[in-house]
């Protein structure tokens, strides 16, 4: 069994080395040679054994089925076959995994195709080997779906190592340190860095990586960027040069070491020679961390995690909820983050809707926009799983409670999944009223956390807020509780706003528990985040210290207070309409719709106001008078009045326009935004849009249609291999519905091409209000 | 970098667009790592069919097949500028679609203008020992498929060295990235205009891509 503690010498270069003994062209899958040419591939192991690499990596770096196909299970085994050959007992092998070089997600492969991908040829390899090294990894999502698929086919340890650029990132965005916290809770036997940068480029990264992780680390860099000249590949860094650059890395720590592209058995035996014993390693400092795929929290002064992205009392919420509007929960996301939420609470649990589903789109989702690690949470352990699998981070879990069901179900996905856990003051017998009882329980789930083998620094107990209006006390007993918990040395997390359950003005109130339990040592609160710099008064403070009428002279401080808010927003003067509209105000839109709603029915409010507002920046568009983005501008305006009547007519029960619009960016095409600027657009005319999003399949259009008919669909495609897609998906759906209008539009669509496909050409958003207004009168 | 004044240029007229445009560039300068791959070959003909030596690069279709008369050696790369400006649209697009649309466009900008940096250097390298080098040509453009576009992240390795990923479409990730041939030879080509390889040729109402 191989001893990453010691020295360890890997091998250097295998496919630079292969293509020069070889002979293959620039760009050859050289794992081919793994059949036919088998010599040259026992020649390079045997010179890295001989120049003494303790581990050689095989042959496979890209042997999967997306570049081999069939061939891939036969060209694997002869790699494994061939390594052992030359490593004898004098060397470990390891199968060697590099990225598929797929996109996966949106426009590209799914997750489940990689997954199958890596699971095929750990398979293939059928555990031949010593231990797996997952290599070279750009894409954090890559990197975490070739380890969940090495762990679940395959007994073997595994290495595994990202590739940074010289900006401390990932072509993908993944910065050192959030990677060595995403990865090293998921079972790795040592993480490392390789290929892209020269060993001194590499110093400060390495440095980074062992600060950040209580793992072995590993190092193999290339010997400088390579140069394509004249069909020859040139690297600028010496032996010499290389050899230094290590020595100063196995300083830091740093026992485990190996070269990239360019280097040479030369570069190892030197390496071997020049780095003799084991460095000691400076002992790592624990920190409590959450991590998304861009970035990392270390939670070392209260940390604020934004609460909104929950349907429980938001009627918005549940309609996107339920129509599948994710851009209105993403946009949640973001403007929590902008307005300071250090963290995201994910919460979509809603009767009547597909939990499990929409918490994966929403985790995927967020990733792509916002920068912040993110808390699953759900009651359903089949829905953690999923998102835990899907999400590129290092999660928190909300949450484990002293329940035995719950706790057997979800602390092992914690430690499988990497994530840190919430752990509920409550069990089977409810909530305990006293101090004791809850900190009896928290001390209990610590320890079971312990036990599952996750680290006291991953462990958040919730001391759980509770009305103080309905139970006397209850901000004493929580805060009370959090700070002996915070003794133990778990973490402590809240909800905050539960407290003001029942109370008026409850930003008040709000804001002073959180400076109690701040001052508790609270790590987590969850909160809006637009609270935490209200200051606290003097008057919320007695009414939760539960002092003799305090109760009665806050909700009296209240009502004065709110008095004089509410005059100081009286609004004067709103701007009409159109220069709302036209200027591209969305506020002062907004402001005259509800004005006017006051006057007359939203429906003529809409017909009287709106439209004509927007059929004039149609107008000054078409002359030439304003331009694209105003035009945007006006529509997003437009749809903040539009929200206002939305709003009210839901009071008043009156149904919204049926003319129906169904909209999607064609399969295989992720370029929407023109697509968007349409939905933009038509909606304000009162259309009902429903915008399938992009990289949408032929059968979800289908689905769609089947849902609205009758209804119109527009499609769009912005290049020549996706206008394809459009000239299927229009067949496809006609099949069914011979006669329903298509709009089709796009970078590469022409008039021509619309009509020899069965679509009505539309150049932009106002020419496609004109086609709508002429299919539905 | 791109001037505002230029970006303006394609969203309208007048002050709104400038300030329009000035923002998207400082968006974009924010998040823009621009990187590149590039490499020269001789150009082997063979059977009527174009490769660059020793590599698995081919290009394919009439339209570079005319490009490269002439021509004895190529210089092709693949550049992009990073995937956070694409990250920046997607949060953009949710949160101000205004500033999306300009960003979107600044960015294409900004890549073609690295293009265009990369070009002109490689140009003057030649130009030391009496070498001209033709405008550059990418998948797409013409009849040289977007397929050919897998073979040019493998010659370059572009997706190792700078993490490019292809959709199930063919499209580039991170999104404003391109790959793109110059014929390498002895004299002066006359330039072509980019329209006359245009799809849109014919339809277009001009003045979109700069030509």
């Amino acid at each position: 069994m191989i001893d990453f503690s010691g020295k360890i010498i890997l091998d250097g270069a295998t496919g630079s080395l292969l293509t020069e003994r070889s002979g293959a062209p620039a760009g050859y899958r050289l794992e081919r040679l793994n059949i036919e040419d088998p010599e040259t591939v026992f020649s390079v192991h045997r010179d890295y054994v001989d120049a003494g690499s303790n581990v050689i990596y095989t042959n496979t770096f890209g042997a999967n089925p997306l570049k081999l196909g069939d061939d891939t299970a036969k060209i694997v085994r002869a790699a494994t076959e061939i390594a052992r050959k030359a490593a004898g007992d004098r060397a470990y092998v390891a199968l060697d995994i590099g990225p598929l070089g797929k996109l996966i997600g949106e426009g590209g492969i799914s997750f489940d195709e990689a997954y199958e991908n890596y699971a095929a040829i750990m398979c293939a390899a059928n555990d031949a080997t010593d231990l797996i090294a997952i290599e070279t990894m750009t894409d954090i999502a890559d990197a975490r779906i070739a380890l969940l698929a090495a762990k679940e086919n395959s007994s073997l340890p595994v290495m595994l190592s990202m590739s940074f650029e010289a900006g401390g990132r990932s072509a993908f965005g993944t910065d050192v340190e959030s990677f060595a916290r995403i990865i090293s809770g998921m079972g790795v036997s040592a993480i490392g860095i390789n290929c892209s940068l020269g060993p001194m480029e590499m110093l400060p990264m390495a440095k980074k990586l062992v600060e950040s992780t209580p793992l072995p680390v590993f190092i193999k860099p290339n010997a400088g960027m390579p140069r394509f000249e004249n069909g020859r590949t040139v690297y600028d860094i010496g032996i010499g040069e290389f050899c230094s650059a290590m020595e100063k890395i196995h300083s830091l720590g740093i026992n485990i070491l190996g070269g990239c592209c360019g280097t040479t058995p030369d570069y190892i035996r030197m390496m071997n020679e020049r780095i003799k014993d084991v460095a000691p390693r400076p002992e790592y400092k624990k920190v409590r961390a959450l991590s998304c795929a861009t970035s990392t929290v270390i939670v070392d002064g209260m940390k604020v995690v934004g609460e909104r992205i929950n349907p429980t009392g938001k009627k918005l919420f549940q309609k996107a909820l339920r129509e599948g509007d994710f851009d209105y929960i993403l946009a949640q996301g973001i403007e929590q983050s902008q307005s300071g939420a250090d963290i995201l609470d994910v919460n979509v649990g809603l009767n009547g809707t597909d939990e499990k589903a929409n918490m994966v789109r929403v985790v995927e989702g967020l990733q792509k926009v916002v920068s912040r690690p993110l808390v699953i949470d759900s009651s359903s352990p089949e829905v953690l799983e999923a998102a835990l699998r899907r999400y590129n981070g290092k999660a928190l879990i909300n949450s484990v409670n002293g329940k035995q069901s719950s706790i057997d179900a979800v602390l092992p996905l914690a430690k499988k999944y990497g994530a840190a856990v919430v752990c509920l003051a409550l069990d089977e017998n409810g909530i305990p009223d006293s101090i004791e009882g809850r900190v009896a329980i928290g001390k209990r789930l610590a320890d079971e956390c312990l036990k599952a083998g996750i680290a006291i620094e991953d462990v958040y107990v919730d001391t759980l807020t509770m009305a103080e209006s309905a139970q006397k006390g209850s901000a004493v007993c929580t805060v009370g509780a959090l700070g002996e918990i915070k003794k133990t040395g778990a973490g402590s997390i809240l909800g905050v706003s539960n407290i003001s359950f029942g109370m008026p003005r409850r930003e008040d109130i709000n804001a002073c528990f959180l400076a109690m339990a701040k001052e508790a040592g609270l790590d987590l609160a969850i909160i809006n985040p637009s609270l935490v710099n209200i200051k606290s008064s003097d008057y919320a403070r007695d009414f939760l210290l539960g002092k003799e009428g305090a109760t009665d002279a806050y909700i009296a401080y209240a009502a004065k207070t709110d008095s004089v808010k509410a005059e100081e927003l009286a609004p004067e003067g709103a701007p009409d309409m159109t220069r709302a509209i036209v200027g591209g105000m969305g506020g002062a839109a907004r402001e005259t719709a509800e004005r006017l709603l006051k006057e007359m029915p939203p429906l003529d409010v809409a017909a009287k106001h709106i439209i004509p507002a927007l059929d004039r920046v149609g107008e000054l568009y078409e002359s030439g008078k304003i331009f694209l983005p105003q035009l945007i501008a006006a529509a997003d305006s437009a749809k903040q009045a539009f929200a206002a009547l939305e709003e009210k007519m839901k009071e008043g029960g009156i149904k919204e326009s049926d003319n129906r619009f169904v909209i999607a960016t064609v399969k295989g095409d992720i370029h929407d935004i023109g697509k968007n600027i349409v939905k933009a657009v038509v909606s304000n005319y009162g259309y009902k849009v429903t915008d399938l999003g992009r990289d949408v399949d032929h059968m979800v259009v289908l689905d769609a249609v089947e849902k609205n008919y009758p209804c119109v669909l527009g499609l769009s495609a912005l290049m020549t291999t996706t206008a394809q897609n459009m000239a299927e998906t229009i067949a496809l759906v006609r099949e069914k519905y011979p006669d329903i209008p298509v709009l089709v539009g796009g970078a590469v669509i022409t008039p021509e091409y619309a009509e020899s496909i069965g679509g009505i050409y539309c150049k932009d958003a106002n020419a496609t209000v004109k086609e709508l207004k002429k299919i539905f009168g | 970098m791109i001037a505002p004044e230029v970006l303006a240029k394609y969203l309208g007229r007048g002050e709104d667009a400038l300030a329009l445009a000035k923002r998207a560039v400082e968006e974009v300068d924010k998040t823009a790592v621009c990187r590149a791959v590039e490499a020269t070959a001789r150009l082997v003909r063979k059977d009527g069919r174009l490769f660059a030596e020793n590599t698995v690069l081919e290009f394919r279709g009439s339209d570079i097949a005319r490009l490269l008369e002439g021509s004895d050696a190529v210089y092709y790369f693949c550049a992009t500028i990073g995937v956070g400006t694409d990250r920046l649209i997607e949060r953009l697009k949710l949160t101000d679609l205004t500033l999306a649309y300009a960003v979107d466009l600044c960015a294409g900008l900004w890549v073609d203008a690295y293009c265009d940096e990369l070009e002109e250097k490689q140009r003057e390298r030649l130009k030391e020992n009496g070498r001209t080098l033709t405008r550059r040509f990418s998948c797409g453009y013409g009849d040289m498929p977007l397929s050919s576009q897998g073979a040019f992240i493998e010659a370059l390795k572009a997706d190792k060295f700078l993490g490019i990923r292809l959709t199930e479409g063919g499209m580039m990730i991170p999104s404003k990235t391109v790959s793109a041939v110059a014929g390498i030879g002895f004299a002066e080509k006359k330039a072509e205009r980019r329209c006359d390889v245009c799809v849109k040729r014919g339809s277009c109402e001009g003045g979109f891509c700069g030509d």
